[in-house]
């Protein structure tokens, strides 16, 4: 097995086992993986409600009712269950989360601020708050837990944003550079006015019935975002039609260069110069409050950087012979670029999503410790943090939520710095 | 170099340009009525009578003159031909907003101005007809409703509050009403949906809101804060001093304790005092400073813990300026010290490691070699042949690491109470003083624009080998 691994060669392989040899990154993978389940999971770990119990000689799954309601509108409750009190009911048996609050339940006995130490009002001993409770009597550790998904969906979403806008913008600047995507002077032009009515069309005219979609929510957002796309592609389609046409005279068949890394990179400039930051607090003490919105902004504004990273892997990667080989064998530019040159130009993009991911998570918490952005009654590391400074003396406050902030961001980072050393060669010495 | 620089100056101002268009814009979606809410706390904001209602409609159209919210908002604008070159001069965004809506639904502005129109006698009917005692109890109920009927900005609402407001009117003013009704009727019949299809361009010419609030801008005048109706300026002007304050103090520590702990950790790689410092250092870089600044106002700064430091602020409650010098600079360190080190360590641990691998690459450079072969003691190589050029990626550094403090304040200023930059527009955000946020973000970046610019043209003077001409 020894002989296996010290003879594997590709460079993917070599810098696995480079970063399998670095304990803090390796590691990290692993406490990311474990926080991602707790994300997962965080209904099992902490809820007001049973896994499962035997009520009156029938057995019912309450957290999968409440899952049902939420998701798929169902009336599965009966009236007087669905707003009792579970610790208090008299079941036969019951399977309990660990934690038995939610994380936005007041507990108005245990309020204010109650800490993990102290004599708390409970009936018995297994519905302590382990970590204490806030200003209002929420149970901290259930904040935590659920905390947990928020920060990491902010994290993966807006940096998800940032890669899609990035490794696209960055490919074409990298690939075709400023002297190899060639096009006639009627396409050009067709194509200049398609995407002018594109936009006009599917976003311009469209503004207020996606803003509506927006006030509705995330799915009829989407659903109405893809429409004016698929309308904006429509248009751009039909005004590209006559250049068909047009391509055959004179002066619409000269053939231009467009200009593409040179665009691009113009308008990485100005996005870098642009204070993001600021930029992402003024918006969202502006707008109104919705995390979806949170993780737009930042995706959009912090795309940047893994522009940069394909860019500049682009350049390496398209002069060499297999992307040649690709060339002479006829495949279109789309094909060489999806297949088989960004595959092999996304390993230094990692570093700058686990960077970009840690700092996404820093901004969100950074918002919601101000109490903008995120609604007010979204329970986020960050408002469980900001909530130590009106409750003097709850140290438990003021310690674990800065505390999980830290350390799922010390993870992310520890696995950027474990990417980067493993895929650069410079650095394996040894 | 000049070449350069004009190059860079080049892009400077568009990108400049782009930057005051995006902060306009953000402060055209604030929501609200700008006019209305400078005039919040002033005279009632519609009497009964004919004549205070005049007086309120004159003040409110006087205001808008002066803020010049009665002009278009760019050079030009692309619309569709249904929309009208004239939408903007009808007071009050919400009914603009909702006869824009109508028109995008209905395409035919002659109809929808019309039914305004329409509404507009019946207001007036209404309120030439308000101390008549036939009313007795729905006056209130009517006044409110008629404000809402041109704020509908969909078809069926407006046509729900029509009928709701037909059984509370008094018979003299049905004929109005009965107007109004047909007009509402009328626009599905008479629309013209084509016209929204149909982009036309409007030519607006420099009399419009963009131009004024540039023109302000340039010459310093960021307008007047809804708070407290004081010109932003004037309150910029006294929180800016104490984020430069701390921000040079703290960017000067964190120079000085980064550049020789980064030299140490490179000189000495892979020894364990490398390790402990790198590991030490990646640590303070992933400590989130707004958690290091709580927990310092919580364990610190007086609450149920230790009292070392003073609970925020930037000076004692009874600090006057007749104290002497000496002792007011005592109580101003005393309060800023705590800032200051939650305000350096950040840039402390990441300027530090920079400049580690810095040193690192330089180290590895045929020079080095050269200089070590030729047998110059180790020392001078390190200090003579590689820190210097190891310095250059720090120092334009510096650039950015301003203008990324300004936007890191805003957390840090609130923890600390400190009057900044920052606590002032966390305070506009949480009172929604939108001129005033709208003014940080302006500010914070053209600092940042200057920053990289500075950053720049440094580079090319302490790197002789960058000389930013074609190859």
């Amino acid at each position: 097995m020894k002989m296996e691994t010290t003879l594997s060669y590709s460079p993917r392989a070599r810098a696995w086992e480079a970063f399998k040899k670095n304990k803090p990154a390796y590691y990290s993978l692993w406490a990311v993986g474990v926080l991602a389940l707790i994300a997962i999971l965080a209904d099992f770990l902490a809820y007001n409600k049973p896994i499962i119990a035997s009520y009156r000689g029938e057995v019912i799954f309450p957290i999968f009712k409440d899952y049902g309601e939420r998701f798929f509108g169902l009336n599965l409750w009966h009236p007087e269950l669905r707003k009792a009190n579970w610790r208090e009911l008299e079941v036969e048996w019951a399977l309990w989360p660990p934690v038995r609050y939610a994380p936005e339940e007041l507990d108005l006995r245990n309020a204010p601020a109650v800490g993990p130490f102290e004599e708390q009002i409970i009936n018995s001993s297994v519905e302590r708050h382990y970590l204490g409770t806030d200003n209002l009597g929420r149970d901290l550790l259930s904040g935590l837990i659920h905390g947990t998904r928020i920060s990491l969906t902010v994290g993966l979403v807006s940096v998800g944003i940032a890669a899609i806008i990035g490794i696209l913008l960055g490919a074409l600047a990298g690939y075709f550079g400023d002297t190899s995507l060639q096009l006639s002077r009627a396409s050009l032009w067709m194509g200049t006015l398609g995407v002018f009515l594109g936009l006009y069309y599917g976003f311009y005219v469209r503004r207020y019935a996606l803003a509506e979609a927006l006030a509705e929510g995330f799915f009829s957002f989407i659903g109405s975002l893809l429409l004016s796309i698929g309308l904006s592609g429509l248009i751009v389609g039909l005004c590209w039609l006559p250049s068909r046409l047009l391509k055959r005279t004179a002066w619409g068949g000269k053939r231009l260069y467009l200009w593409v890394d040179l665009t691009i990179s113009r308008l990485i400039e100005i996005m870098m110069s642009l204070p993001t930051t600021l930029l992402i607090f003024t918006i969202a003490a502006i707008a109104k409050p919705s995390l979806f919105l949170v993780m737009a902004v930042i995706g959009l504004t912090s795309w940047t950087g893994i522009a940069r990273f394909t860019r500049g892997e682009m350049l390496k990667v398209r002069n060499l012979d297999y992307i040649q080989a690709a060339r002479a064998l006829g495949y279109n530019d789309w094909r060489i670029i999806f297949l088989h040159a960004l595959p092999n130009s996304l390993a230094p993009v990692l570093v700058s999503i686990a960077f970009g991911i840690a700092s996404a998570i820093l901004v969100e918490s950074g918002l919601s410790f101000l109490g903008i952005g995120v609604p007010p009654t979204t329970v986020t590391w960050g408002s469980l943090l900001s909530s130590a400074r009106s409750a003097t003396g709850a140290w438990w406050l003021a310690v674990f939520p800065g505390l999980a902030i830290f350390v799922v961001v010390t993870l992310f980072n520890l696995l950027g710095e474990g990417i980067r050393d493993a895929i650069d060669p410079r650095l394996q010495e040894h | 170099m000049i070449a350069y620089l004009l190059r860079r100056l080049f892009f400077f101002i568009p990108t400049l340009f782009l930057i005051t268009i995006l902060s306009f814009l953000i402060s055209q979606s604030a929501p609200g009525d700008p006019v209305e809410q400078m005039l919040v706390g002033r005279a009632g904001s519609g009497g009964e009578q004919m004549a205070e209602r005049q007086a309120t409609l004159q003040a409110y159209l006087e205001k808008r003159k002066e803020l010049h919210l009665d002009l278009p908002l760019f050079y030009f604008a692309i619309v569709p031909l249904a929309e009208p070159e004239t939408l903007h001069l009808i007071p009050q965004v919400p009914v603009q907003d909702a006869l824009r809506r109508l028109v995008y639904r209905f395409g035919n502005w002659k109809a929808i101005q019309a039914y305004y129109k329409a509404y507009l006698r019946l207001d007036s009917a209404f309120y030439a007809s308000a101390s008549a005692s036939e009313w007795g109890e729905r006056r209130t109920e009517v006044r409110a409703l008629l404000a809402l009927i041109p704020q509908e900005k969909n078809y069926e609402d407006l046509l729900y509050r029509l009928r709701q407001i037909e059984p509370l009117l008094i018979p003299s003013l049905i004929p109005f009403y009965r107007d109004l009704f047909r007009a509402v009727e009328a626009l599905p019949t008479t629309a013209q949906r084509w016209k929204v299809y149909v982009p036309s361009i409007h030519w607006y010419g420099t009399r419009n809101q963009y131009h004024h609030w540039l023109a302000g801008l340039l010459k310093g005048d960021f307008g007047t804060s809804y708070q407290d109706k004081r010109p932003i300026a004037q309150k910029l002007g006294e929180a800016v001093r104490w984020s430069i304050v701390i921000n040079l103090i703290s960017i000067v520590l964190a120079y000085l304790i980064s550049i020789p702990l980064g030299v140490t950790s490179a000189v000495h790689r892979g020894s364990l005092r490398d390790r402990s410092i790198t590991l030490t250092l990646f640590m303070l870089y992933s400590l989130p400073s707004f958690w290091i600044g709580t927990m310092a106002i919580v364990f610190l700064c007086g609450g149920d813990y230790l009292a070392i430091f003073p609970p925020g602020g930037v000076q004692s409650t009874e600090h006057s300026s007749d104290w002497p010098l000496i002792e007011r600079i005592v109580d101003w360190t005393y309060h800023l010290i705590l800032p200051v080190i939650v305000y350096t360590y950040g840039s402390l641990a990441f300027l530090s490691r920079q400049m580690r691998t810095a040193l690192l690459e330089t180290l590895q450079q045929d020079y080095v070699r050269t200089a070590r072969a030729k047998g110059l003691p180790e020392s001078l190589v390190v200090w003579k042949h590689a820190f210097r050029n190891s310095l250059i990626p720090i120092i334009t550094l510096l650039a950015s690491v301003f203008p990324a403090m300004i936007s890191g304040s805003v957390i840090l200023e609130t923890i600390f109470s400190i009057p900044g930059m920052g606590f002032l527009s966390y305070g506009a955000m949480v009172a929604r003083d939108y001129p005033v946020i709208i003014a940080v973000f302006t500010i914070g970046a053209v600092l940042t624009l200057i920053g990289i610019l500075v950053g720049d043209i440094l580079y090319a003077v302490v790197d002789p080998r960058i000389r930013y001409t074609k190859k």
